[in-house]
């Protein structure tokens, strides 16, 4: 009882000057301090919420929208060159392509979710919302990266759904069109994380999205086999994670792949650990977040 | 009668404007131009890489098959295609986003708040979009030149529709401007309205690609007049004559000047 008399039931009582405990010994009611385990999961699960709710209450911008634009890509390619290339690789040119477009719309949106929610949480200032919580490095990289792929793999189910309306195709291995897509959604959130946590300003963003994140979604084999390629750019290829998960994405659903299916799934393996490290360790040392 | 001097004689004079504001008109069109050059990465350099990008995917997709589109080899019809799609989705952003960040900041009292009439404010406004249009749509004819290396075959043709469809998107870009509360709702013009009409109108194919009813709602279309008469001053070949593409762009520009005056004349989600 000491020092806070008057204390409400059940609020917390500063020790101003008092003995003992510092509570207020007669109230039985205040809540006892959480017991956190080895993992904090309901913090874990509050970040992974906050991430998600991000996107979905403007679904509109987030998952409408790219649909659009991707059912227009396909729209146009298949227009404009449907004549001029019947097949690709043994494959009808509009099966070819679908699959790379959704990949390509998967990947621009896992990315757009981390890089954004930690840039704008930057520069506004409530960073310190996510850095204040007892939530550890590693949760911190698991619940914004596992946001970011579940944009990804919304977007790229409803992309999917949409071009049901308008072309046929089947599924070859369903676990290849799963594992890549979860494995390329979740590297580009790692992606994303890590720019975001490099930049300074949305410019930072924009300029990442553009000119590296962009180009690699385009000239990695969404709508062109490789073997097109001079062979320099081939062997290139084989060194560009994009091409690994386009092509092994498309191979879950028509077969047909440029490369050996297995090597894809290890590459994306790899990358995706030494890129969720890299966050790790960006968070655990504070970089840009901490002084 | 000359003006009565203030006491003291030190104060400036109330500057006489006439029928026209021409000070502010230039001050308007220059805020806003500069605001669109400073960040020059975003509205310049990133839609020209964007137009670089599909002009080698799609060759790279095409793979040497020959292929030749309302009469033209592929690479001469697609060039002057993405200029044009570059340079309309620039004067749309260019005003809109102008418009909504006003308006989220409370800047836009800068503007309204300026001895200019709504006459002023929707021209200053179409003009820079058309700027800000002809300077991202030149870079970008700039940067495709590997792909199709000629000069314009009709330089004034090409200037009069790239002008003129500036002017259009501007003037789409400013209602939407206005009548957008937040980013969403301007993104959701863009994403759903704006770039969906500008790629089905004939920047990457012939409209005799299109099914027969598709393609009549197509002809309907000003935004395929642009296209065409875009392509004509680049690569001298049109699908659609471009006298009646020019009467139908100014036709458009004029109704939507029309709209956009009445907007801001009665002050629509501007003054309460």
């Amino acid at each position: 009882m000491d020092g806070c008399p008057a204390a409400p039931r059940g609020v917390w009582c500063a020790p101003f000057g008092a003995t003992g405990t510092g509570y207020s010994d007669t109230m039985t009611d205040y809540p006892a301090p959480r017991h956190i385990g080895a993992v904090n999961w309901l913090g874990l699960w509050t970040l992974y919420l906050k991430e998600v709710q991000r996107f979905v209450t403007v679904a509109t911008q987030t998952i409408a929208a790219p649909m659009v634009t991707t059912l227009l890509f396909l729209a146009v390619f298949t227009l404009a060159l449907g004549r001029a290339v019947e097949v690709v690789n043994g494959v009808p040119f509009a099966q070819f392509l679908a699959p790379g477009l959704v990949m390509m719309a998967m990947v621009q949106n896992a990315f757009a979710n981390t890089s954004s929610s930690l840039v704008i949480s930057k520069v506004q200032g409530n960073i310190v919302d996510i850095l204040m919580p007892p939530l550890s490095a590693a949760e911190l990289t698991v619940g914004i990266a596992l946001g970011g792929t579940t944009r990804g793999l919304v977007v790229g189910a409803a992309t999917l759904l949409g071009m049901r309306a308008f072309i046929t195709f089947g599924v070859h291995d369903i676990f290849f069109v799963l594992f890549h897509a979860f494995a390329a959604s979740l590297m580009l959130a790692l992606l994303g994380m890590i720019g975001g946590i490099w930049a300074d300003k949305f410019d930072h963003m924009a300029a990442m999205t553009n000119f590296v994140i962009t180009p690699f979604a385009f000239l990695s084999g969404t709508f062109y086999s490789i073997q097109r390629l001079p062979e320099f750019f081939q062997t290139a290829a084989h060194l560009n994670p994009f091409f690994y998960m386009i092509d092994g994405f498309r191979y879950g659903f028509t077969g047909v792949t440029d490369t050996a299916p297995m090597l894809g799934v290890a590459v994306m393996a790899g990358i995706d650990t030494v890129l969720a490290l890299i966050c790790w360790r960006l968070f655990a040392a504070g970089y840009k977040l901490k002084a | 009668m000359t003006p009565r001097e203030a006491p003291g004689g030190t104060a400036p004079r109330a500057r006489h404007i006439g029928w026209l504001n021409r000070i502010g008109l230039w001050t308007l069109f220059w805020r806003d131009l500069l605001r669109d050059l400073e960040i020059w990465k975003i509205t310049i350099a990133a839609p020209a890489l964007q137009a670089v990008l599909f002009a080698l995917i799609f060759q790279l997709a095409l793979g040497g098959a020959s292929l030749t589109m309302g009469g033209l080899d592929f690479a001469a019809f697609l060039v002057p295609g993405l200029v044009a799609f570059v340079a309309l989705e620039r004067g749309f952003e260019s005003t809109a986003y102008m418009m909504v960040y006003d308006k989220l900041e409370g800047m836009i009292t800068d503007v309204i708040g300026a001895p200019l009439t709504p006459a002023e404010l929707v021209t200053g406004f179409a003009i820079m979009a058309a700027v800000s249009a002809l300077i991202t749509g030149f870079a970008t004819w700039l940067a495709l030149l590997p792909f199709l290396a000629a000069a314009p075959a009709a330089p004034g043709t090409l200037l009069v529709f790239a002008f003129g469809g500036g002017l259009m998107m501007g003037l789409v870009g400013l209602a939407g401007g206005l009548w957008a509360d937040k980013w969403d709702h301007i993104s959701g013009v863009q994403s759903f309205v704006v770039i969906p009409v500008i790629y089905m109108s004939g920047v990457f194919f012939s409209l005799d690609r299109l099914p027969a009813q598709l393609r009549v709602i197509a002809e309907l279309n000003p935004v395929y007049y642009v296209i065409d008469g875009v392509r004509y001053g680049l690569s001298g070949s049109a699908e659609a004559d471009p006298q009646t593409g020019l009467a139908v762009t100014a036709a458009v520009v004029a109704a939507l000047w029309l709209l956009c005056w009445r907007l801001l004349a009665t002050g629509y989600k501007l003054k309460p």
